[in-house]
Order: C-alpha cells, then sequence, then structure tokens
C-alpha cells in the first residue's frame, strides 16, 4: 500500500472515525425528524423528512467510503520527516512497528517544555499504552525521518505478542529503554 | 366510508389517533399507509437506538470491531430498506385532504366549505361527489398538483414553505393561491371524460374538444368560478 502515495496518506490517524461520526449525524437527523413527524403528524416535519432525504444518501455513501478505510488488523502508514504519529493525551489504540526510518517520543513537562524520550528505530514498536484499556498516549511520537510504519489493532497485537517470542522479547528491553529516559528528563511521569 | 367531518377530524390529531384509527378513507386499519407509517417509525426508531448505541459502547473506537457491524445496519442496510417505505408513506400521506388541513387555521375555511353537505363550489362538488382519480380523499392534492413527478415535487416543495410559514405565523388571512389555477389541472382528468365531452360548449363543430380550450383562450374559470366557497 506505501506504493501509492495518496491512500498512504489517507491510511492514518482517526479520521474514519470522525466520518462514520458525519455519517451518523446525516442519517440520525432524518430518523429524528421521520419520529418527531409521524409523531406529531406536524406538516413541516413530514414535508421535510422527504426533502432530507439526500442526507440519507449521504450518510450511505460517506459509511462506504469510510469501510474501505475501517481499522484492520494491520495497516500500512507513511510519514514525511518532522510528522506526528500519535499526540501526548490522544486515545490510545493502536501500537506501531517501525518498518524503516527513525521516531523520536516526546514528552511534555508539567513546566510545558518538551524533552525527547527515546529514538526509536526499524523494528521496534510504539503505543503500548494501547495495551491498558482507556489509557491515553503519554508521549508524543513525532518522525525523524521518512518513516515506514505497521499500525497494528491493539486487540491483535495481543495475540501477536503471545504467539512470536521475536516480538515479546523486545517488550522488556522497550521498557526498560523508556523508563530511563523517563526518570531522567520527566521524573514526574515516572509513576504512570 | 368515512366521509362525515366529525370522523375527518378524529384522525388529524396525532399517531396515536391515526394508529387506533387508520387511514382516513379507509373502512378500518391496515391500509399500506398505515403500515407504512408504523415500519416508518419503527425502522427511524431503530437508526437512533442503533447510533446511540455505538456512541455510548464504542466511544473513540467507532471503526473497530463489532461497531462496524452495527454501522453496516445503521448507516446502510437500514436507511436503504426505509428509503422506499418512507418515501412512498409520506407521499401517500401528504396527498390526503387531512394532511392539507393540517395548517387549521389557514385551511379550516376550505376544508369547511368542502365537506359540508349541499355546499356547490367546485371543491365541495369534487370531494363530496369522489371525484378523485387516483384516490379518494386527495382532491386538494388532485386539482392542485401538476403532472407527473415533477408536479408532485414542485407541490411539495410548496407545501414544506407554506408549512413553515403557518408554523413561524408569517402569513396573512385569508390565505391566497400563489397564481391562478392552471386550466391543465382541471384538463388532466375531464379532456377525456364523458360528462365533459356530452357539453356542447366544450366541443368544436367536428364534435373534438375545442381548440380554444386547449389553448387557454376560453379558461374554464369562466364559466365555473367558484373553486372554494370561503367569505374573505
Amino acid at each position: 500500500m506505501a506504493r501509492i502515495p495518496i491512500l498512504s496518506r489517507i491510511r492514518r490517524g482517526d479520521w474514519v472515525d470522525n466520518v462514520i461520526t458525519v455519517a451518523q449525524l446525516a442519517v440520525g437527523v432524518v430518523a429524528i425528524v421521520g419520529i418527531a413527524g409521524w409523531l406529531t403528524l406536524n406538516p413541516f416535519l413530514l414535508l421535510s423528512f422527504i426533502f432530507l432525504q439526500p442526507l440519507i444518501a449521504l450518510g450511505i455513501a460517506l459509511f462506504i467510503f469510510a469501510a474501505f478505510f475501517f481499522e484492520r488488523a494491520f495497516m500500512f502508514e507513511a510519514f514525511d520527516p518532522g510528522e506526528i504519529i500519535y499526540r501526548q493525551g490522544s486515545p490510545s489504540r493502536s501500537i506501531w512497528l517501525i518498518r524503516s526510518g527513525s521516531v523520536e517520543l516526546v514528552v511534555r513537562r508539567s513546566d510545558g517544555k518538551e524533552a525527547s524520550v527515546a529514538v526509536l528505530g526499524q523494528g521496534e514498536y510504539l503505543g503500548f499504552t494501547a495495551l491498558a484499556p482507556h489509557l491515553t498516549h503519554q508521549f508524543t511520537a513525532r518522525t525523524q525521518t521518512a518513516t515506514e510504519v505497521i499500525r497494528i489493532r491493539a486487540s491483535d497485537f495481543v495475540s501477536i505478542f503471545a504467539e512470536i517470542p521475536e516480538v515479546r522479547s523486545q517488550i522488556p528491553v522497550l521498557r526498560k529503554k523508556i523508563l530511563d529516559a523517563v526518570t531522567k528528563f520527566a521524573p514526574e511521569l515516572r509513576d504512570l | 366510508m368515512r366521509s362525515h367531518p366529525d370522523q375527518y377530524n378524529a384522525v388529524s390529531g396525532s399517531l396515536l389517533d391515526f394508529l387506533r384509527v387508520g387511514h382516513p378513507y379507509q373502512d378500518k386499519w391496515g391500509s399500506w399507509v398505515d403500515w407504512g407509517i408504523l415500519l416508518t417509525l419503527i425502522l427511524c426508531l431503530t437508526i437512533v437506538l442503533l447510533i446511540v448505541l455505538t456512541r455510548v459502547l464504542y466511544r473513540g473506537r467507532l471503526s473497530e470491531g463489532r461497531a462496524r457491524l452495527i454501522h453496516l445496519l445503521s448507516l446502510a442496510v437500514i436507511p436503504l430498506v426505509m428509503l422506499p417505505f418512507a418515501n412512498f408513506t409520506v407521499l401517500e400521506y401528504t396527498k390526503q385532504v387531512n394532511f392539507c388541513g393540517s395548517c387549521h387555521l389557514a385551511m379550516r375555511p376550505y376544508l369547511d366549505d368542502m365537506l359540508t353537505p349541499g355546499h356547490q363550489s367546485l371543491a365541495a362538488l369534487h370531494y363530496q361527489d369522489r371525484f378523485a382519480p387516483t384516490q379518494q380523499g386527495t382532491e386538494c392534492y388532485e386539482c392542485h398538483a401538476d403532472y407527473g413527478v415533477h408536479g408532485t415535487f414542485v407541490v411539495k416543495l410548496q407545501g414544506l414553505h407554506d408549512s413553515y410559514s403557518y408554523m413561524t405565523g408569517n402569513y396573512k388571512l385569508p390565505i391566497r393561491l400563489r397564481k391562478p389555477l392552471s386550466d391543465d389541472m382541471c384538463l388532466k382528468c375531464h379532456v377525456q371524460a364523458k360528462p365533459f365531452l356530452s357539453q356542447a360548449l366544450h366541443l368544436d363543430k367536428t364534435g373534438q374538444v375545442s381548440p380554444l380550450i386547449l389553448d387557454g383562450t376560453i379558461r374554464c374559470e369562466m364559466c365555473h368560478p367558484s373553486g372554494h366557497m370561503v367569505n374573505g
């Protein structure tokens, strides 16, 4: 998929959720007008129900479009240098495996200044907070060079972790690397 | 047959009345429109419930797991099933005289004229003699809507505007037609009807419908002026 630059750029981030939200809004508005119209037999609402029908077509079209990009077990993403893969504090739902390039993990400290926590390269993983439910990202992941990653759904990563020893063996190494950096640069986050 | 004004009023109030009494011009509950309303309502409720369900249970992960199956239902399958039912139902329901009478204050004099036995206005004669060509009880629509899909669309769009004006109180009594009713509205039904053809005044020397009527030189309202007998 990385061979098609446009698709690579589309396949990143959580915009699919936003498209689904717009689709739900479009279809939901028509449904609510329909319910209100039939419950009250209000002529304006009933006629509006007819003329709002194109919103249903819009909702269906957006859903079909989003469905092509629904989060898969694996998804390839490509980033230019300096782009953000995820931000500190954003919902943590995926784990990324770096195929090529390098990614810097940055933490914003309580005094507002940023500190570099770690630099990860090919074959290393990002975003392990996704394994804990309802936890947000503790760092911002920013690419240093042109980077290709594989985005892995957190629930699928558990299976991979259990079945592939090479993956499992990386976790303690990465954990130590990050904890050391946090202790050095942002000790107030040490207990997170 | 429910032609009495009191029975007409009974179905113009709320959905509960409608579901209890049913379609105003059928003998009992169970017409296509009755079922269409019920089905549309159920499908709309299902869509809203499923959307709320995903917003609550799958907040922040709308494109994952079972949320996708619920999206498939609420954003594709059910709306696609609902579209034909909903459109058919609303279009049929909004053809009914009782729908036109929903704007009570503005339309009441016209309905009273139409429903009062013995009134001789064209509206009263058409309604009380059941002249609506396609379905009884749609006399307002049949005389005021132009031919075809375009006519239906235009008249519904005007209805939307009128109902908005009524809802916001932006209208003056007595209400007036935007423009005189076209003769085509009359001729679309009457031009080939036996009673029409039996009147010599409607025909030329060869026994065909007079071209003066067809081209609008002689207008229907010249001889049949009283569409509605309304004071004011």
